[in-house]
């Protein structure tokens, strides 16, 4: 059961949200429940301690007379729940998302109006979080969560190709499948954290071994299954050997 | 004097200059390089290297007779060797390219000689002979007293005429610095050869020399500032771009609501007949239909205009506003987001606009003359950090690895250059950081600038 979390300081808005969620859980068959609906941001977080699973979160934007605005509360919450999903809700249809979507990671926002657009809305978002709470159930999935600049970012660790070192010191350039950052940090320390399953198969670099497709013993690189090559050292080559099991065949390459 | 005296005596002159070049490099360059313990460990290994070598090769030219080599061929040369070693030190402790690091040098070094010199303008003789102990004591009290008196008072004049802003922004144009460049670099062979004039003439002392450097002070004096005036020119080119633009925009409003209130008479009558007639959910169409109408006209245009007004660095918001009304003209839905007002960065204004420029350029090219396309710019700026996020959709695959190689573009052959120098620009600074993202239809670009250094150790 995925728990949902309403805060909005109007409390007709509070009962309508509600009720229209009810409803779409129902239809949808979804599996989820509303664990609060409150109107201050206070007895939102309160209501979220103890809960380990990640939640959905419809926010007002304004929040009028509370302690902090939508905004801070959505900071609040990303400290206790780094993968929840935030939904804004506001009167105006000019909110600058974009900013929201950057520091919070919010999903979408809903623009407030009669029942039908809303309910419209929210049958959106519930639908996105459908599809992907599915496609992440039954894989337990490891994410590597590292600070980029002012945000944190977790990316699963299926979809990070290689770290590598450049050229300014205490940088690694993180190369993934969709995304490509850099971030203060060491090789060394990275290699540790991630263990068996990233190999150090170069000074500068650490790959993720489930990519590797291949070897080009000739030219000393690793074949990545998305077409990318890494160096690896020859210091490496023995113990890379070994650990990818792998036979060779004629042609210098080999396909573990 | 023995070679161990010697070399005693220029290793506390050495460190007495390499104080003063710090200093100038510090005034020259507006920052303080600030990294760590193991880099102050380095910085603290390199400068004791610097100055000793400089110390025993000083003394080796000396005793070898290198320094009396015709035309001060020798000191000449020495003059090259610490200077390049010294830009290679600024290289290590500040991180700017090559180039700018060997101005620097040569300047730094060009400026405490300057110094040295001007206090030499008052000795009884123009050389010192080391062995009469008479003169070896005038040396050492120029050399230790006099000489660092006018550093000091070299660095007030340079601190107190906002030397170092002028050098930056000369810095900052890099087609037209290099002819000055190839200028002070000559610097050594120049003062040489008006010394080796001067002492033709009938040992006419340094003037002509210290004459020399004041020339090469004013140039610079006077091509910062004539740099200045052509920002300023800009600002106003700028700010009079803006006001053309917000004063458009108030004319469309203007138009808009007389439309309005046109489309708002008729709209009241067709009301009030459903109105009669009993129609409520009619009129319950219309009140939205006309509220809708007017808040997409109205608000978005003034949305636009007050977010604008957040950038207060006239260079961005030139740039900005130059693309946002490419975007216009070429039809592209954009949206620009500024929450808080952005005044600033660290990063340098030239770099930052041609970075900015790029990724726009890319993101009009990506979503120009497609459906559905939509840009949308966000700049946040809140105390620690700056943030620009430009964000496209996609409608061409990428193959997103090749993104940012010299060469590779989605758009065929010979393109790709854009994100690859991007990259190129952005890698000199240690406290820029820069993300590529693909998802769910869009394309991403992050600049983010860490305005204030964090703690050790809080970077992940």
């Amino acid at each position: 059961m995925i728990p949902i979390y309403i805060c909005d300081d109007d409390a007709v808005m509070c009962d309508m949200m509600k009720n229209c969620l009810e409803k779409q859980i129902l239809m949808g068959g979804y599996d989820m429940k509303i664990a609060v609906c409150a109107r201050q941001p206070e007895k939102l977080l309160k209501a979220m301690d103890g809960e380990a699973e990640q939640g959905i979160y419809f926010l007002d934007v304004d929040l009028k007379g509370a302690s902090m605005d939508g905004f801070r509360l959505g900071q609040e919450i990303r400290r206790r729940d780094g993968r929840g999903f935030l939904i804004y809700v506001t009167a105006f249809p000019d909110l600058a998302f974009e900013t929201f979507r950057y520091h919070l990671e919010a999903l979408d926002y809903i623009v407030k109006g009669d029942q039908e657009e809303t309910a419209a809305q929210v049958i959106r978002c519930l639908r996105v979080i459908g599809e992907r709470v599915s496609r992440e159930k039954g894989r337990s999935r490891r994410y590597f969560t590292v600070k980029a600049g002012d945000v944190v970012r977790h990316i699963p660790l299926e979809d990070i190709l290689y770290f590598v070192t450049s050229g300014r010191t205490h940088r690694i350039e993180l190369h993934g499948d969709r995304e490509r950052l850099d971030f203060i940090g060491s090789i060394q320390e990275l290699e540790q954290e991630l263990g068996q399953r990233f190999l150090r198969s170069h000074r500068a670099y650490l790959v993720n071994s489930d990519r590797i497709q291949g070897a080009d013993l000739k030219r000393r690189e690793l074949l990545l299954d998305n077409g990318e090559r890494c160096p690896f050292s020859r210091m490496m080559k023995k113990e890379m050997m070994d650990r990818l099991g792998s036979q060779m065949n004629c042609s210098g390459i080999f396909i573990p | 004097m023995s070679f161990v005296e010697i070399v005693q005596a220029n290793v506390v002159c050495m460190l007495v200059n390499v104080i003063f070049y710090l200093w100038s490099a510090r005034i020259l360059l507006g920052r303080v390089p600030d990294r760590g313990r193991v880099f102050r460990g380095r910085a603290v290994f390199f400068l004791t290297l610097f100055i000793s070598g400089s110390a025993l090769l000083g003394t080796v030219c000396y005793t070898s007779g290198m320094f009396r080599w015709r035309f001060q061929g020798g000191q000449i040369l020495f003059t090259y060797v610490q200077q390049l070693f010294w830009a290679l030190i600024l290289r290590d402790l500040y991180r700017e390219q090559m180039g700018v690091c060997w101005i620097t040098a040569v300047f730094t070094i060009l400026l405490s000689s300057f110094g040295g010199n001007f206090s030499l303008l008052f000795a009884p003789y123009p050389f010192f002979h080391l062995d009469v102990l008479r003169e070896r004591l005038v040396y050492l009290l120029y050399m230790w007293v006099l000489s660092p008196l006018c550093q000091v008072f070299l660095m007030a004049v340079l601190y107190k005429i906002r030397a170092g802003e002028l050098y930056r922004c000369w810095l900052d144009r890099r087609e037209k610095r290099i002819g000055a460049a190839v200028f002070l670099s000559a610097y050594p062979i120049l003062e040489a050869l008006l010394l080796e004039l001067s002492l033709w003439n009938d040992g006419e002392s340094l003037l002509a020399a210290l004459s020399m450097l004041l020339a090469i002070c004013m140039i610079f004096v006077y091509a910062g500032r004539a740099d200045l005036q052509q920002r300023h020119l800009e600002e106003q080119r700028v700010s009079l771009q803006q006001q053309t633009v917000y004063i458009q925009t108030l004319e469309g409003l203007q138009r808009e609501t007389r439309k309005f209130r046109h489309d708002f008479k008729n709209m009241m009558a067709g009301m009030y007949v459903q109105a009669e007639d009993g129609n409520l959910e009619a009129v319950r169409a219309y009140i939205q239909e006309m509220t809708d109408d007017f808040g997409r006209q109205v608000d978005g245009q003034l949305r636009q205009i007050s977010q604008l007004a957040n950038i207060q660095m006239p260079e961005v918001k030139g740039l900005l506003l130059a693309k946002l009304d490419e975007m216009k003209r070429k039809e592209i839905p954009c949206r620009l987001e500024v929450e808080q007002p952005f005044s600033g960065t660290r990063m340098r204004r030239t770099d930052l606009c041609r970075c900015l420029g790029i990724l726009l350029d890319n993101a009009v090219e990506e979503t120009e003359g497609r459906a559905g396309s939509r840009v949308e710019i966000m700049v946040s700026s809140c105390g620690e950090w700056t943030v620009f996020r430009i964000k496209n959709t996609l409608h061409s695959r990428v193959d997103f690895h090749r993104i940012g190689q010299a060469g590779y573009s989605s758009k065929g052959e010979g393109r790709g250059i854009g994100l690859a120098s991007c990259r190129a620009i952005l890698e000199q600074y240690d406290f820029v950081f820069s993300a590529t993202v693909v998802e769910e239809g869009w394309f991403v670009q992050e600049i983010k600038i860490q305005e204030a250094p964090e703690k050790r150790g809080a970077g992940r």
